[in-house]
């Protein structure tokens, strides 16, 4: 099954997959890790990639279909779940202009909590995850950690 | 019952639905008559209006013609000022009415969902009208809602005012968290069961996570949010009555006085940080993009002065001084526009204390973990490892979920409608007293002092969990 959000936010699409879990049972947490595809390209590809690895390890696949130079800043997505998805799930976001200067909270209302997180960049991948954000990112410019840092979850 | 503030938005969304949804559920007694009071210059026909459209807009449970009816001949409105005693002389007239025509039982409720300065006002017209007094055998109960003073001075103040007029158990304080379904599951979970009550305590458990996080800003509640912050807005109580239920020994009954006993035991053994700089975190957001949409920072929405220092994220380090919990860090945190919205209880465990595998094969494997998820998506989680298929010994986490959706057909029902019942029935379990307030207060005042002193928020971004402090926050 196939659900299209468009002109939407990270938390709508959230609540929407919530209430999918609610309404059909669709598992949305028996998933062992989120797998984060960004592409500036073609997504077709990686997509079908990670639907056949998700056989081995299911997965909340999300695709950042991103399209950094549009004119218009604004972000579609599409949910997939059941056979349109493998043994996962699929939430492509269609991410356009200056949505992408937040990269990271537009992904972070979507990982599933308690699970390792993968990140998947098909074309150039970035020096340090930390640069995913398209911006300098504040995290990346605060001082090197503690050792011991509350683990808090997501 | 009679409520004052009824054109509010909490009466609007949530108190008029629920008294609906109770009714709906053949819940209330056929006499059940509500009298709204408010400066509207109303008939009661306009006010059974309001009622209707407030009713088919939130109601839970479907609206129902006939259902409305019934709740219809009971509905009563009284215009007027909370200093005009000739309004509380008509409301003493209208609430007498009712008594004689619906056979109310002379018993009266008043929902006081208006700002705590107007309590002095309300309580003393209610006295000087006699409304407060009960005749008969019948009772008079009356109900507050959050926010209960914004420290101890305050709250002590808060309630003298109350209890000058009503007796202190006839005062329901109303924390709807205590009201949501997953919450009071919290007792049944650790209490019915004997399979998580032997490691409940320091020897197994490493430290607990409780979190209250929104993803929205402050919307319209500029007026009341600046100047009060989240720690006093939802630390003070929501967070620290998750904490109580989580961290209290077994009540010896579920009575109100024993549950009540147990809460006030572990909130009075609560120990705060000797550096609360380093232990405690405060933070603002900015503007920017969150999750596909611009959003505004906190000192640019409407009503909040440019140069505010209140704090939309708080954080802090609590510690239990008893044999269960000694050495176990609660760590609370609350916020708005933070990752995603969130309620929930992680009790985290302690590592094995010996692996019997190669240390690569364990290298996936983290704590384990028991969630209690209060909202959204209901339900528990744990997390444990588990050997990957295959010819090697590799372990790694899963999770085991019980999601209350998938469970229990039946749907939950609101907080309020638990509550508002709890109170007709004159049931107190789930309202906290005046002692659990004040000792709530007596743990969060020395925090917001030293704030208020030494630490202005930190800015984050929007969409993010909150400063980088926050994570330093351990030792």
């Amino acid at each position: 099954m196939i659900t299209t959000l468009t002109d939407t936010t990270a938390s709508a699409i959230d609540k929407q997959m919530i209430e999918m879990r609610e309404t059909f049972g669709a598992n949305t947490i028996g998933r062992v890790l989120t797998l984060i595809i960004i592409a500036t390209g073609d997504i077709e590809e990686p997509l079908e990639a990670a639907i056949a690895a998700s056989h081995e390890h299911p997965a909340r696949v999300i695709v950042v279909d991103a399209d950094p130079e549009a004119e218009n800043s604004g972000l579609d997505a599409e949910i997939r779940v059941g056979r349109d998805a493998g043994a996962g799930e699929i939430v492509i976001l269609h991410a356009r202009g200056d949505v992408l200067w937040a990269l990271d909270t537009l992904v972070m209302a979507l990982l599933l909590p308690d699970a390792p997180i993968v990140t998947w960049w098909p074309e150039n991948a970035p020096g340090s995850p930390c640069t995913m954000c398209w911006a300098p990112c504040p995290s990346a410019a605060s001082p090197t950690p503690r050792p011991a840092r509350i683990r808090w979850r997501p | 019952m009679v409520m004052f503030g009824v054109t509010g938005d909490l009466a609007r969304k949530k108190l008029l639905p629920a008294i609906y949804d109770l009714t709906h559920r053949g819940l209330l007694p056929p006499s059940f008559g509500l009298v709204g009071f408010g400066r509207r210059e109303w008939s009661d026909d306009d006010f059974a209006d309001y009622v209707r459209k407030s009713v088919s807009e939130h109601s839970r449970t479907g609206f129902d013609e006939s259902v409305f009816e019934q709740l219809r001949g009971g509905l009563r409105f009284v215009t007027g000022t909370f200093d005009d005693t000739a309004a509380f002389e008509r409301l003493t007239e209208v609430v007498g009415e009712l008594d004689r025509t619906r056979g109310t039982g002379g018993n009266h409720a008043f929902y006081l969902s208006i700002p705590p300065d107007a309590f002095p006002q309300v309580c003393g017209q209610l006295a000087n009208s006699g409304l407060n007094t009960a005749r008969d055998g019948s009772w008079r109960r009356v109900v507050i809602e959050k926010p209960f003073g914004h420290d101890l001075t305050s709250a002590r103040e808060l309630n003298a005012v109350v209890e000058q007029v009503f007796r202190p158990e006839d005062v329901f304080r109303i924390d709807h968290y205590l009201g949501k379904e997953t919450v009071q599951n919290i007792l049944a979970l650790r209490f019915s069961n004997q399979l998580f009550e032997p490691i409940w305590n320091a020897n197994y458990v490493d430290h607990v996570q409780i979190t209250m996080a929104e993803d929205i800003g402050i919307g319209s509640r500029a007026g009341y949010y600046d100047g009060i912050g989240t720690a006093r807005d939802v630390i003070q109580n929501h967070l620290l009555q998750l904490l109580a239920l989580t961290a209290m020994e077994e009540p010896v009954t579920f009575r109100a006085s024993d549950l009540r006993a147990e809460k006030e035991k572990v909130l009075a053994a609560v120990e705060l940080p000797e550096d609360l700089s380093a232990h405690t975190a405060r933070g603002q957001y900015v503007g920017g993009w969150q999750g596909g949409e611009e959003v505004r920072p906190y000192i640019e929405e409407d009503g909040i002065p440019a140069d505010s220092t209140t704090e939309t994220f708080a954080a802090m380090r609590l510690d239990i001084a008893t044999r269960r919990w000694a050495g176990v860090p609660f760590y609370l945190r609350a916020g708005k526009r933070l990752g995603r919205r969130v309620t929930e209880i992680a009790v985290v465990f302690k590592r094995a204390p010996f692996l019997p595998f190669r240390s690569t094969d364990t290298a996936d494997l983290g704590q384990n973990a028991i969630v209690i998820r209060v909202q959204p998506d209901e339900g528990v989680t744990m997390r444990f490892g588990s050997k990957v298929p295959g010819t090697q010994m590799e372990v790694r986490d899963v999770t085991m979920d019980f999601a209350y959706g998938m469970n229990f057909t039946e749907e939950s029902p609101e907080a309020y409608e638990r509550l508002i019942l709890d109170m007709l029935l004159g049931d107190p379990p789930l309202f906290p007293r005046q002692k659990e307030v004040e000792l709530s207060w007596q743990i969060l005042d020395p925090i917001t002092e030293h704030w208020a002193q030494h630490l202005d928020p930190a800015p984050y971004r929007p969409g993010t969990w909150g400063p980088d402090t926050a994570h330093d926050a351990r030792p």
